[in-house]
This record gives structure tokens, sequence and C-alpha cells, in this order.
């Protein structure tokens, strides 16, 4: 039996989380109302999804998008 | 019988196949005018979209992380031609954008049959792309999933514009 857990399978998680919370820090309660306020916070991919529609949205609005794979 | 870290990275990957499949049906269904729409006039058309998900999974999973199967798809120098990035110029279809997504999704199947947890550590260097292209094998697999996911989403959005049928990843 092993200790190991499954944090190695998802452990970029935290980061994609502090880009997504950088971003959103930085906009405007203007530019949140683009589009109804982000559900954000469920799975892995739901975090993921969700940071592709908004960045599709900030694109389109000339804001910067949200790099989840810039290197550190 | 192995222990946790000695087994395939699978099921906690469980759902990929199926994101695919929903990504699949949606690009299969769709016309050549409907792949040529455009999110914004400087946006990529969904075609490069499209390709671009797919041209990524082979450059990090065969070119970066070295898994096998990189000649079995279209992008054989994903490094330097991937559609949207490299290349706006040769349309993909949607038979071509299926292939696409078929025989690039067969590398990802690979990978979860083959990775253990035990894997997802090991540090990848590609001296030769430069000194800061070090990263865990792990860390490849989620980049690669949460951009098919990324994209998923932002192909929707142009979609439910255009008043187009959306990729269901959730039901």
């Amino acid at each position: 039996m092993t200790t190991a857990t499954i944090r190695p399978a998802y452990d970029m998680w935290p980061q994609y989380n502090r880009r997504m919370c950088e971003v959103i820090r930085e906009m405007s309660s203007e530019q949140l109302a683009v589009r109804p306020s982000p559900e954000l916070w469920r799975l892995f991919s739901h975090d993921a999804y969700h940071c592709g529609e908004l960045s599709q949205t900030l694109g389109l609005h000339g804001l910067p998008q949200i790099d989840l794979w810039r290197p550190d | 019988m192995p222990g946790l870290s000695k087994l395939t990275i699978r099921p906690a990957y469980s759902m990929w196949p199926k994101y695919n499949r929903r990504l699949r049906d949606v690009v299969a269904g769709m016309t050549a005018e409907q792949l040529a729409i455009q999110p914004s006039p400087e946006r990529w058309p969904l075609w490069a979209t499209v390709g671009h998900t797919c041209c990524q999974r082979v450059f990090w999973l065969c070119d970066f992380a070295g898994e096998p199967g990189a000649e079995t798809t279209p992008f054989t120098d994903a490094g330097n031609n991937c559609p949207g990035d490299d290349d706006l110029e040769h349309v993909l279809s949607a038979d071509e954008l299926v292939g696409a997504l078929d025989s690039t999704f067969r590398i990802v199947e690979g990978c979860l049959d083959q990775w253990s947890l035990d894997m997802l550590d090991e540090e990848i260097r590609r001296d030769d792309y430069g000194p800061d292209w070090v990263h865990t094998r792990g860390s490849v697999l989620q980049r690669v999933f949460s951009h098919d996911v990324w994209h998923c989403a932002e192909l929707n959005e142009t979609l439910k514009n255009a008043g187009l049928p959306q990729i269901d990843l959730w039901d």
C-alpha cells in the first residue's frame, strides 16, 4: 500500500488559479460586467473552460487574456 | 497489485476521451463556411483554432516529451508549422480536422495508458530549445488537457454567437 496522492496529476491547478485571479483582480467592474459573473471554482476542466471563455471575451475587447501556460 | 503510484494516470483524466469526442462531433457537423467563421476580424477562424489545438498536442507530447506517433498525425513539424500560429493559408476541412483530432488523441491515449503517477514528477529538458525548456511530465499533460478545454470554451463562444451547436463537455 502506498500513501501517494493524485496531486501530481493536477499540480498545475494552483498556478492556473493564480493566473485567473491576477487577471480578474485587474479588471474593473465594467469589464467584469462584459459577461455574466464567471462561475470559476468547480473542477479543473471547468476552471480551464471558463479561462478560455473569459479569454475569448477579453481578447475581443482588447484586454489582456489569461495565459495559463506562460513561464513563471 | 501495483501501488497507486504505479497505476496509470487514466483514472485522473477519465473524462478527456469524452471531451475529445464532443469536440470531434461538433467539428464533424460543420460546413466549410461555418469553420471559416472568425470571432473578430483579427482572430483565427474556427478551423485554425481546432487545428492549433490538435497540433499543440503533438508539439508538447511528441516533440517536447518524446512520445511516439507524430508521424501518424498531420503535424510532423509541430514546432514550426501549426495551424493558426504559423499557417492560416492551408484551410482545413471538417474531415481533415476530425482526422487530426482522432490521430492526435491516440497520442493522448498512449500517455494515459502508459504514464504512471510516479512519472509525472519527472523533469523533461530540451536544452536544444533553450535553457527555460524544463517541465515535469505532469505539467506537460496538464497543459495539454487544459489547452484542449480552454479552446473548447473559446470555440463555444463563437459557436454560440453564430447560433451553432456548442461543444457540451458537461452533459
